[in-house]
C-alpha cells in the first residue's frame, strides 16, 4: 500500500502543478479558471452525452496509453500512436468496405486487420531502430506523417466512394452488423471495456510471463539482457509489434464503435493544421507518462484525461488551453526529482 | 527543374538554420525532441511581436519580428535545459511536453491575439533579390536568409571545431566527467549552447511566419522541426554533411510547391519527404556515433 502511494504522488503532484499552470493560463486569457473547471467536469460527467463521450475516449487512451509505454519498457519510445491509430482505423473501414461477412466475425476480423497492419508499421520503426541504429522517436514521428496522407488517399478515394456519407462527407455510415456492439444505455461500444481488460493483461504479460519480463530486462539494460541469453534486438522489435497492434486496435476502436463512424472523416481531415499533436496519439503518451508507466494506472490517468476532453469539446474552442494544460503536465512528469522536491520544500540542499 | 532546386533551397532554409541550432545543442550532450514545438512557439512570436509593434508603436520591421522569434527561441532553450541540465528531467518526455505544449498554447494565442486562425503579416523580410523568369508569371523571392543558410554551416563548423567555447562543448558532449575534471563548468556549458542553439531555432522558425507563409497558421511547423532533427542525426553530427542533408531533405518539401498536385498524387507527395527521412535514416544510421552523453543527465559526484 505505501509502494503503491509512493509511486502515485509524483503523478498527483505532477497533475496538480499542471492544473495550476493551466488555470494560470486561463486567468492570463481572462477566463475564471473555476468556472471552466466547473464547466468541463459538468460538460464530461453532467450528461448522459458527455458520461458517454468520456467512455469513448477512454478507450482510445488507454489503449495509446499501453501503445506507448510497453515499448517504452523495452526501452524504445513509441511516439507514433498516432500515425498507428490512422493505419488500423483505415485497415479496419476497408475491411468492412470490401469483405462482408457473418454478423460477429465481421467486426472481429476487422479489428484484427487493424492490430496487424497497426503492429506493421510500428515494427518498421521497431528493425530501424534495432538493426539499423535509427532513432525510433525521429521515425515513428515521421511516419505519423507519411500514415496520415496514405489513409487520407484511402479514405477518399477509396472509402468513401463506395461508402454512403452524410453531411457532406463528414460522416461515414457503416453497415450496424459491422460494428462494434454498444453497451446500454449510453452511446458508447464495448471497447472501453475492452480497453480496461486489455490494460489488466498487459500488466500481468509484463509482470509475470517471461517475454514480459524479457521486454523490462531489455529496458533496464541491454547488455545485462544479453549476458542472460536475451536477445535484445527481438525483444524491442516484439515491444512494438505488441504497441503497434494495441494503437491499431484503437484505431478500429474509433471508426466502428457505433455512431462513431463519423470520427473516420473527421480525424483524417486532409489538412495537417490544427492538432496534430492535439491527437489521441500523443494524448496517450501524456496518460502513460502519468501514469508512471504502469498499465493500471494508465487506466486510471486515462480517465481523467477522458474527462479532460471529453469536458474541453463541451466546453468549446478553450480546448486548446487543455492541450497547453497536457504538455505542462508531461514537463512536470519528466521531472521525478522535482516533485519529491515539491513535497519536502525545507530540504537543505535544493536540485543537486 | 530549376523550379525545384530553388523551391527546394526555400524550404531548406527552415530545416538547415534549424539543423544548425539542434546540431550546436546535441554536441553538449542536450538532446532537444521539443525541436518542433521551440520553431513553433517562435514562429507565433515573430508574428505577434511584428503584430503588437504594428498596433501599438507604428511600423514595425520585419527585423524586429525575427528578433522577437530568435528571443523566443532562447528562452524555451533556456527554460528546457536549465530544467534538464539541474533537475534532470528525462530530455525525451520534456521535449515531447514541450511539442503539445507549444500546438495548444500557440493556438490559444492566436485566437486571442489575431481572433482569427491564420495571421497575415503585413510586412515581411525584403528579397535580397528576386528570381523571375523561370515559369510564366511566378517570381520567386530570395531571402536574405538563405544567405545566412549558406554561411551558418561554416560559422557552426568554425565555432565547433577552432573556438574555445566549441572545445568545451564537444568536451561536455562527449565525456562530462572529464570536462568537470578539466575545470570546465558542464551544467553552464549545456546551457550556454542550448540557449545559443535556441536562437538559431527561433530563426528557422520565425522564418516561416515573416517570410515564407507571410502569416501565422496553427501547427505552421508541420513537422519540418523532426525533419531537421533528422538531418542533424543523418549527417552525422558534422556541419557539413547536415548541411547537405538538409538541402536534401528541404528538397523533397519542396516537391510539394513544384508539382503543385492535387486528387490522390497529393497525397503521395505529401507523404514524400517524411518517408524520404526514414529511408535515410534507416540507410545512414548504422554506422553513425552520436555524441557519447547524448540526452544523459549529468551529476556532480
Amino acid at each position: 500500500m505505501v509502494r503503491v502511494l509512493r509511486g502515485v504522488v509524483p503523478s498527483i503532484v505532477a497533475l496538480l502543478l499542471g492544473l495550476l499552470a493551466g488555470s494560470v493560463l486561463m486567468w492570463a486569457f481572462g477566463l475564471n479558471p473555476f468556472n471552466v473547471f466547473y464547466a468541463l467536469f459538468d460538460g464530461a460527467l453532467g450528461t448522459r452525452y458527455g458520461q458517454s463521450t468520456v467512455l469513448t475516449y477512454m478507450s482510445s487512451y488507454i489503449l495509446l496509453a499501453l501503445a506507448f509505454l510497453i515499448p517504452g519498457k523495452a526501452g524504445i519510445w513509441n511516439v507514433g500512436g498516432q500515425g498507428q491509430v490512422f493505419i488500423g482505423g483505415i485497415t479496419a473501414a476497408l475491411v468492412v468496405v470490401f469483405i462482408p461477412m457473418p454478423i460477429i466475425l465481421w467486426p472481429l476480423v476487422a479489428v484484427i486487420a487493424a492490430c496487424i497492419t497497426g503492429a506493421g508499421l510500428a515494427a518498421v520503426s521497431g528493425i530501424l531502430e534495432a538493426y539499423r541504429n535509427a532513432s525510433a522517436i525521429v521515425t515513428t514521428i515521421m511516419l505519423n506523417y507519411v500514415a496520415q496522407p496514405f489513409s487520407s488517399l484511402l479514405l477518399y478515394y477509396v472509402i468513401v466512394e463506395r461508402v454512403p456519407t452524410v453531411a457532406q462527407n463528414q460522416y461515414v455510415v457503416f453497415p450496424s452488423a459491422a460494428t462494434l456492439p454498444a453497451i446500454p444505455f449510453f452511446n458508447a461500444s464495448i471497447m472501453f471495456i475492452i480497453a480496461i481488460l486489455v490494460a489488466i493483461g498487459a500488466k500481468y504479460f509484463l509482470q509475470r510471463t517471461s517475454l514480459g519480463y524479457n521486454i523490462r530486462a531489455v529496458g533496464m539494460g541491454p547488455k545485462q539482457a544479453e549476458s542472460k541469453g536475451i536477445n535484445p534486438k527481438t525483444i524491442k522489435v516484439i515491444a512494438m509489434l505488441i504497441g503497434g497492434a494495441l494503437a491499431g486496435l484503437a484505431g478500429a476502436g474509433d471508426v466502428l464503435s457505433a455512431g462513431h463512424g463519423c470520427y473516420l472523416v473527421a480525424c483524417y481531415q486532409d489538412n495537417f493544421a490544427a492538432g496534430w499533436f492535439g491527437g489521441e496519439g500523443f494524448a496517450g503518451i501524456a496518460v502513460a507518462l502519468v501514469a508512471a508507466n504502469d498499465p493500471i494506472g494508465a487506466i486510471f490517468s486515462g480517465i481523467f484525461f477522458s474527462i479532460l476532453a471529453a469536458g474541453t469539446a463541451s466546453v468549446g474552442q478553450n480546448i486548446y488551453v487543455v492541450w497547453a494544460m497536457q504538455g505542462i503536465i508531461i514537463v512536470f512528469m519528466a521531472a521525478p526529482y522535482l516533485s519529491t522536491k515539491v513535497l519536502n520544500l525545507g530540504g537543505k540542499k535544493r536540485w543537486t | 527543374m530549376v523550379l525545384l532546386v530553388v523551391f527546394g533551397l526555400q524550404q531548406a532554409i527552415t530545416i538547415s538554420i534549424a539543423a544548425d541550432g539542434e546540431l550546436i545543442t546535441e554536441k553538449s550532450g542536450v538532446l532537444n525532441i521539443g525541436i518542433e514545438g521551440v520553431m513553433l512557439l517562435s514562429a507565433f512570436s515573430a508574428a505577434a511581436v511584428n503584430f503588437e509593434v504594428e498596433r501599438f508603436v507604428g511600423p514595425s520591421s520585419p527585423y524586429i519580428g525575427l528578433m522577437g522569434g530568435m528571443l523566443t527561441g532562447v528562452a524555451a532553450n533556456f527554460i528546457f535545459s536549465t530544467l534538464s541540465a539541474k533537475i534532470h528531467v528525462d530530455q525525451v518526455i520534456a521535449g515531447i511536453g514541450i511539442n503539445i505544449f507549444a500546438v495548444g498554447m500557440t493556438y490559444v494565442m492566436s485566437q486571442k491575439y489575431f481572433e482569427i486562425d491564420g495571421t497575415p503579416v503585413s510586412n515581411s523580410l525584403p528579397a535580397l533579390f528576386n528570381v523571375g523568369g523561370l515559369s510564366s508569371s511566378l517570381t520567386l523571392k530570395i531571402s536574405p536568409l538563405m544567405l545566412v543558410m549558406f554561411v551558418l554551416p561554416f560559422l557552426v563548423y568554425l565555432f565547433l571545431g577552432k573556438t574555445k567555447f566549441g572545445l568545451h562543448i564537444r568536451a561536455v558532449g562527449e565525456n562530462p566527467k572529464a570536462a568537470e575534471a578539466a575545470g570546465i563548468k558542464v551544467v553552464r556549458t549545456r546551457i550556454l549552447a542550448t540557449s545559443l542553439g535556441g536562437a538559431l531555432l527561433g530563426m528557422a522558425g520565425s522564418y516561416l511566419t515573416i517570410d515564407f507563409f507571410n502569416q501565422f497558421t496553427p501547427d505552421i511547423t508541420a513537422g519540418i522541426g523532426f525533419i531537421a532533427l533528422a538531418a542533424v542525426i543523418a549527417g552525422g553530427w558534422n556541419p557539413a554533411y547536415t548541411f547537405g542533408m538538409s538541402l536534401l531533405f528541404g528538397t523533397s518539401v519542396g516537391l510539394i510547391y513544384v508539382v503543385s498536385a492535387t486528387g490522390p498524387l497529393f497525397y503521395l507527395i505529401t507523404m514524400f519527404p517524411y518517408l524520404i527521412t526514414v529511408v535515410v535514416l534507416g540507410i545512414a544510421s548504422k554506422r553513425l556515433r552520436p555524441p557519447s552523453a547524448l540526452a544523459l543527465p549529468y551529476r556532480k559526484e
